[in-house]
């Protein structure tokens, strides 16, 4: 177990040549002892060079790296002893147990200790019957779950995985999932885990870090990145579907959205209500905090029902206010085509309208 | 109306497609939906021409197009990896398969302009594909495909390679783009459950070659015909308990190790071991000590995992029989991994398969038995 810390990285590809490219701009973040963070971006956000640097694949063109409070810098990924796990399994010629107990054998570990540490592993992530087989015949899930043993085998200091999911199928991706939220939660292992999946960031991290463009927009637990993202590409990113967004205007205690309005007293402190008094907005709120009504309620808008989709554990349906259009997240598929609608008053986020940033702080205390 | 007819495929010894019989209808989104080994491409790939089928025939309204060349065949694909030629701009791979029917060039130019003008991407047609992004270059192969003006549409597993969000939203304009056109057959083929429940108007759920089951989505999704067609159309997996249904004083009785229940009108087979299949949110976590009908014991559920799924929480259990059971609470209960939690138990949705051949017997609606 380690505090892994970055320092004022910048990274830049290419550096002096035509072809330069800014990868990661004056980054810091800190990854706690036993933490499992995500590391969450569309491509191309620099979410793969950074995992990079911290396991010292690629020296960062300027900031440190501190792993316990030493600067590890020059030193490389077997010194840093960092695990690592990709896209594609890799595997040698050998049964599975000689797989696991590879980075053992490397450093000379007694036959004995070797052989307790292997069917332990084994057993914690379900593979022990597949000890003596020959691993190159084994279905994708499986190969990644010896990795999975390969890596954690040595207890290393940080385990860092490399969308390994991606290519797996929807429901071996759930299980494999499963297996490595749970393994974590045992072995307190530091794990950083890169993906574009917010699905999979949710799912697993402790905390998120969403990236864009070479920096980090928002590090936080995932219900603050849900609830209170710090603008309207956080809150469109996180969540399926993302935040719905539409234009406005604060009138007091009140917001206008031109065909009808939305009483928000007490979700904004005095000094904010003053400063954006008579502003334009962007109100953004989650499906899921769009309520939907058969009958009419107080507060509740009339509304006219679209589309309804069943995604499983619930139903998505398009909601037209004249011609806003939003989507909700209910329970109940059953729906007339007049509908009344309503939010979820704590759950709205209000942004300016030039950056798109929050500016409903998050009261929630640590 | 397209028309697959007894179509095998065998490639080395080995049956890819075994006797495949299916009916794919205009005006609407037919999803493919199976595990990798399945058969769908190679199913896509016999209907574009592409390969031939070992036997079997191919209809098109009514004409046999088995033995037509691809171009002959009034069907489109588009693969999983695009296929974009790397060194035309996006103009001209959109007006490929134009050039190749000797379309005059004022026809190929309105053609090609109007169908970017539906997918979006007017102001990308000079680009080189690799100037693109994913996202782009799937639309590119899209407008390919639908330029042709084909009667036949089919797309491979067309999102996988893309980043998840992109992915959410190409999904979402997939459906409007095929919504606007009239009298295609789309047909769609993916592994992921969530694109047949956004997508599809028929599903056809696929195994080892094999059609599971097809129909209308809907009743795929509410209907399964056996076990397998259950847990995979469903997300999060279908929960599944061992019970037997006996007969008891002239009345059907459904024992589990949890509860027992009469039902009505059952017509199904008796003195059977069953598979009891229910959905994760009929699993509800209650405070500790809640007084409830329906209450698990709490000795026996476990917490093994807790894992969010966009503002909820969904939480596997082991039973005391090493069993996993997934059931969903709202994002703000806190649950701790191997703490112990009562659960209440909403059993008015059953869903119940013999134990060895894994077919449907019936479902439980309220109580009440429901055997189509």
């Amino acid at each position: 177990m380690t505090n892994i810390i970055l320092e004022d990285i910048t990274h830049i590809y290419n550096l002096g040549t035509p072809r330069e490219t800014l990868a990661i701009r004056d980054l810091d973040i800190e990854f706690p002892d036993g933490s499992f963070v995500a590391l969450l971006g569309p491509s191309g956000c620099g979410k793969t060079t950074l995992l990079r640097i911290i396991s010292g694949l690629t020296r960062q063109t300027r900031g440190y790296v501190y792993f316990d409070g030493k600067e590890v810098t020059p030193l490389t990924p077997r010194e840093r002893n960092v695990a690592m796990i990709f896209q594609f399994p890799v595997l040698y010629k050998m049964n599975v147990f000689e797989n696991i107990a590879f980075p053992l054998r490397c450093i000379k570990v007694p036959d004995e200790e070797v052989k307790k540490k292997v069917t332990e592993i084994a057993e914690l992530v379900g593979i022990s019957h597949l000890l003596y087989t020959d691993p190159r015949r084994l279905d994708f899930a499986t190969k990644q779950k010896i990795i999975l043993c390969r890596a954690l085998v040595r207890e290393p200091t940080v385990f860092i995985l490399d969308e390994p999911l991606t290519n797996l199928e929807p429901m071996s991706r759930f299980e494999l999932r499963l297996k490595i939220k749970e393994l974590q939660s045992r072995m307190k292992t530091n794990m950083i885990y890169v993906t574009h999946d917010q699905t999979e960031a949710l799912a697993l991290a402790h905390k998120i870090a969403v990236m864009k463009e070479g920096e980090i927009v928002q590090y936080d637990k995932p219900e603050v990145l849900l609830d209170r993202p710090k603008n309207t590409f956080v809150g469109f990113f996180l969540g399926s579907p993302g935040m719905h967004f539409l234009n406005c205007k604060l009138k007091g205690t009140t917001i206008d959205f031109g065909d009808f309005t939305c009483n928000i007293k007490g979700l904004l402190s005095e000094d904010v209500l003053e400063k954006f008094d008579n502003k334009e907005l962007i109100f953004g709120i989650r499906p899921e905090y769009v309520l939907v009504s058969k009958k009419e309620r107080p507060g509740y808008i009339k509304a006219r029902r679209g589309n309804i989709t069943n995604i499983g554990i619930a139903f998505l349906v398009d909601i037209y206010i004249g011609d806003k259009r939003l989507k909700a997240k209910v329970k109940e598929g059953d729906l007339p085509e007049e509908v009344y609608v309503g939010f979820q008053k704590e759950k709205i986020c209000l942004f300016e309208k030039e950056k798109g940033e929050l500016i409903i702080k998050n009261t929630e205390k640590e | 109306m397209l028309e697959v007819k007894d179509v095998s495929k065998v490639v080395d010894n080995k049956a890819i497609l075994k006797g495949i019989n299916m009916k794919v209808y205009e005006d609407a989104i037919t999803v493919i939906l199976g595990p990798t080994g399945s058969g769908k491409t190679t199913l896509l790939r016999i209907i574009a021409g592409v390969e031939e089928p070992t036997s079997g025939r191919i209809f098109l309204d009514g004409k046999d197009i088995t033995d037509l060349a691809p171009k002959d065949r009034n069907v489109a694909i588009v693969f999983q990896e695009y296929c974009l030629y790397p060194h035309l701009t996006a103009y001209e791979n959109i007006a490929s398969p134009l050039r190749a029917a000797k379309i005059g060039e004022k026809e190929i130019d309105e053609r090609v302009k109007r169908v970017a003008a539906t997918l979006g991407i007017t102001d990308i047609l000079g680009k080189l594909p690799r100037e693109t992004s994913g996202g782009q270059r799937q639309r590119i192969a899209i407008a390919r495909a639908l330029v042709k003006d084909a009667k036949v549409c089919m797309l491979d597993e067309p999102l996988t390679n893309l980043d998840y969000k992109i992915r959410e939203t190409m999904r979402e304009e997939i459906r409007e783009i095929f919504k606007r056109t009239k009298g295609k057959i789309i047909i769609y083929s993916t592994p992921d459950p969530l694109d047949a429940l956004l997508l599809a108007d028929y599903t056809c759920v696929m195994r080892n070659g094999v059609i599971e089951q097809m129909g209308k989505n809907k009743e795929v999704y509410n209907k399964p015909k056996n076990l397998f067609v259950a847990k995979y159309y469903s997300y999060p997996p279908m929960n599944v308990i061992i019970g037997q249904i006996e007969k008891l004083n002239g009345k059907a009785m459904l024992k589990t190790p949890w509860f027992k229940m009469s039902i009505e009108g059952w017509s199904g087979p008796l003195n059977k071991d069953v598979a009891v299949g229910f959905r994760c949110e009929q699993l509800e976590i209650v405070p500790a000590g809640s007084k409830v009908d329906m209450k698990l014991p709490s000795d026996k559920l476990k917490v093994a995992t807790v894992h969010r799924i966009g503002t909820e929480h969904l939480i596997q259990l082991w039973t005391a029989d090493k069993n996993i059971l997934y059931a969903l609470t709202p994002g703000d209960v806190r649950l701790e991994v191997n703490e112990t939690v009562d659960v209440l138990f909403h059993i008015d949705k059953l869903w119940l398969f013999d134990k060895e051949t894994e077919e449907f017997l019936g479902r439980i609606y309220e109580g009440s038995a429901i055997h189509d």
